[in-house]
């Protein structure tokens, strides 16, 4: 009988595991996929469909990018946006986020209403262009932090697990002498680490994958991000515009594989902060989620 | 693809007299030059479209640098990836910051946005002044380009020209010879010549693999591209818009429209077409076609020798031709005109401020028109560009000259709509030859030069009716009936507006 069990739990430990094995690998194929379709030649993948071992090994692709020196540059400027973005992003968003956990602040829930009201309605790009605009942001790095220094959502989340703090701490700070400030640096953000790394998480995606917003506000195009040519460059190799043809006697479309190039140089760096991020990140998710 | 560059190797036809002349008279841009220097340069702005992988620079680049020579002007130009350019446009429109010379292409011209502009007196009246500077006028000599660039009767802007018979039928002339057919010129022909690409196996591989038609239903990104319009002008119908009793009809009120349907709803059946053209949109609609799978379509001739790079990598031994103007049942030839423009170059009235900025900007433009400035921008310098062997230049570093005129050519883009070459490849002087000779036998589209607010602002979205049940009537999901409601459908949810609206707009500016 114990012997029928165990046959039966490894029968459901078999299929256990082909199941996991197979959604990891429909997580992870398209990607391997991507990364060697980058290092393959553009004939192949036209006449095959699905290329896993490639029969020549071509970094063509690779050194298209590397042909101007932009690409690499614009990987320097994403990655200023997103450190700089980002220190912003937190610091406002902890700095409003902390008045409004305390209850004994007076027109909280007005203020709290306000942010509300934002993400419900907003004026739009072209008032959003305007103002940006009458400030004399145009054509710097701050018409891309400042307006989106903090999002409403994050903030309701950052307040959320501020107001969970315990208010016998904050009183204990108070008791020997200290000022909302030591409270805010001393206290409250040491204690809201995984928060403040989710959220860091959350920010810096999202300004390493924007590039409406550098287009719109930047003339200077030594400082766009990546994500800019990287859309370019795959909107050109897979077809082009329609008014292409006609504009130029001479005619480079860039082929497939510099499409999946630029997906796997403008993905990587992103990867590889994951794993370090990861364990705050998925605490971080739960944030406000369950009440103690 | 990269063989026929290396091999590229051009003479404009234009400009092959000009070019023994100028190389003899090399002294001429130096002494304007000089002349110019006791004035400053003119600086100006400029906001253009890019389409390549990056804007061309504009610090060291020394087509730039020449042609500023030549002009006395210094120019800055802000550049926007094509694909956001219509967002950045009317965001730079609706807070007044346009800089003096814009580049407005062709998808936008007839949009609110720009209209209203131009009525406001945004932009300065180019029309007023063209007859001014013959070197440019010389380019617009055709009246079909300049009604169709107006905006109640006015030129606002200088256009860009585009081929006007720019539409016809690609075939695989290799199969024509291994089947032994010939060149279809008719609509019937074009269906017997589907049949047999699609049955009598055509590539000899012995499999039933291959299709006759590949046909893309791109209507919203490309009117016009998709051979409707050029089968229903072939049985005498109208393209697109036409007047019927005095009064502007769409084509799908009208019969050789139904007639159309009825054959590629047939050839649907027979599987003479892709059996996916409903979503072969965008970049798929050559998939087949560059996989050696299908034998014909209907595009836009520009394309043709460009974008078959694939093909020749699958099919070496493939060879392409293009059909002459089809030919309908009255013996008559026609071609579905396409508006011969691509937008037009704008200039703003708050950047340009004065009459006198306002002349030295057409003065750059009539400069540019000089055969000297068309040659730079055609091979470049020479010795850094192109190299002369046997009287005739020879480009040397055709990547260079990509990345420094390409997309820079955009708002200079002064030139004719069809650039002859003598040392063009077969296929270019073949698609060269098809714009001349569709140019004989077009179909203008009355719409082309016509506003209609309603058109402007829901065309698009009640056009979805119409290309949705196309659709279907060709997969029989739909009858005839079926098709009509449709087509009532549209009437009644703005259609009825914009017929009135065309109506009156062609009594007033109509092409005559």
């Amino acid at each position: 009988m114990s012997a029928s069990k165990r046959s039966q739990s490894t029968g459901f430990e078999i299929f256990n595991r082909i199941f996991l094995f197979m959604a990891a690998a429909a997580c992870l194929l398209p990607f391997i996929y991507v990364a060697i379709a980058s290092i393959t030649t553009p004939e192949e993948l036209l006449v095959k469909k699905v290329v896993l071992i490639p029969s020549q090994v071509s970094f063509a692709a690779y050194q298209y990018i590397f042909s101007t020196k932009i690409i690499p540059q614009s990987l320097g400027v994403s990655v200023f946006i997103t450190v700089f973005g980002t220190l912003i992003n937190i610091s406002m968003t902890a700095l409003m986020a902390y008045p409004l956990s305390r209850k004994n602040l007076r027109g909280r829930r007005p203020l709290l209403l306000m942010v509300v009201f934002t993400m419900l309605f907003n004026g739009g790009m072209i008032p959003t262009y305007l103002v940006v605009s009458s400030l004399h942001l145009l054509n710097s790095f701050w018409a891309l932090w400042l307006p989106t220094a903090i999002s409403a959502f994050n903030l309701i989340l950052m307040r959320n697990f501020f107001q969970e703090i315990p208010n016998e701490l904050i009183e204990a700070v108070k008791i020997d002498g200290g000022n909302d400030w030591q409270i805010l640096i001393n206290v409250i953000l040491p204690l809201s680490l995984p928060a403040i790394a989710a959220f860091s998480l959350f920010y810096a995606v999202g300004h390493w994958n924007s590039f409406f917003n550098a287009i719109l506000y930047i003339k200077d195009a030594d400082k766009w991000p990546i994500q800019v040519w990287l859309r370019q460059i795959v909107l050109l190799s897979s077809g082009g515009f329609s008014d292409a043809s006609a504009m130029s006697e001479v005619e480079y479309i860039p082929s497939v594989t510099t499409q999946y190039a630029v997906i796997i140089f403008a993905t990587v760096p992103v990867l590889m902060i994951y794993p370090f991020v990861q364990k705050y990140f998925a605490k971080g998710v739960l944030v406000g989620s369950v009440k103690g | 693809m990269k063989r026929s560059i290396v091999a590229f190797v051009v003479v404009l036809a234009v400009a092959g007299s000009v070019f023994a002349a100028g190389s003899k008279d090399g002294s001429s841009p130096a002494a304007s030059a000089k002349d110019g220097n006791t004035e400053k340069p003119f600086a100006f702005t400029g906001f253009s479209p890019f389409y390549l992988q990056q804007p061309p620079k504009m610090e060291n680049n020394s087509v730039i640098k020449k042609i500023e020579e030549y002009t006395n002007t210094k120019m800055r130009i802000d550049y926007v990836p094509y694909a956001n350019y219509r967002d950045k446009l009317n965001v730079v429109i609706a807070s007044a910051q346009l800089p003096m010379v814009t580049v407005v292409d062709g998808s936008i011209l007839k949009t609110g946005n720009i209209v209203n502009a131009a009525r406001s007196g945004m932009f300065w009246d180019v029309g007023a002044v063209l007859k001014n500077y013959p070197g440019i006028d010389g380019f617009y000599n055709n009246g079909i380009l300049l009604a169709n660039c107006s905006i109640d009767g006015k030129l606002y802007g200088l256009p860009r020209p585009r081929p006007v018979g720019r539409v016809g039928l690609v075939y695989r002339a290799d199969w024509l010879k291994a089947l032994n057919l010939k060149v279809p010129t008719t609509m019937q022909e074009f269906y017997e010549t589907a049949k047999a690409f699609a049955l009598n196996d055509p590539d000899k591989n012995g499999k039933n693999d291959t299709v006759g038609y590949q046909f893309a239903d791109t209507d919203s990104a490309s009117p016009s591209w998709n051979g409707i319009a050029t089968l229903i002008c072939s049985l005498g119908g109208i393209n697109y818009w036409g007047i019927k009793d005095g009064k502007a009809v769409p084509d799908f009120m009208t019969a050789e429209y139904l007639d159309v349907l009825s054959l590629f709803r047939k050839m649907y059946q027979e599987k003479l077409l892709n059996m996916d053209f409903g979503l072969a949109l965008g970049n798929k609609r050559y998939e087949m076609f560059n996989k050696g799978l299908a034998g014909m379509y209907f595009g836009t001739l520009s394309d043709v020798p460009n974008q078959h790079g694939d093909l020749y990598k699958v099919v070496p031994t493939a060879e392409l031709a293009i059909a002459p103007a089809f030919t309908g049942p009255k013996g008559q030839r026609t071609n579905a005109a396409n508006p011969g423009h691509n937008g037009m170059l704008m200039f703003s009235k708050t950047a340009v401020k004065t009459e006198a900025d306002f002349k030295k900007i057409m003065d750059f433009y009539n400069k540019i028109v000089d055969p000297e400035m068309q040659k730079l921008m055609t091979y470049g310098i020479e010795g850094t560009h192109f190299a002369v062997e046997n009287g005739k230049p020879k480009l040397i570093n055709a990547k260079l000259l990509q990345d420094e005129t390409a997309d820079f050519s955009n708002i200079l883009m002064l030139r004719p709509a069809v650039v002859e070459t003598v040392a063009d490849s077969p296929i270019k002087k073949a698609m060269n030859a098809a714009f001349r000779d569709n140019e004989k036998y077009i179909v203008p589209n009355i719409a082309d030069a016509l506003l209609s607010p309603t058109a402007a602002e829901r065309g698009g979205e009640i056009d979805k009716i119409i290309v949705d049940a196309r659709v279907k009537f060709i997969m029989g999901e739909l009858d005839e009936a079926g098709f009509k409601k449709a087509v009532a459908e549209w009437v009644t949810r703005g259609g009825d507006k914009i017929m009135a609206e065309y109506t009156e707009q062609n009594q007033k500016y109509g092409v005559k």
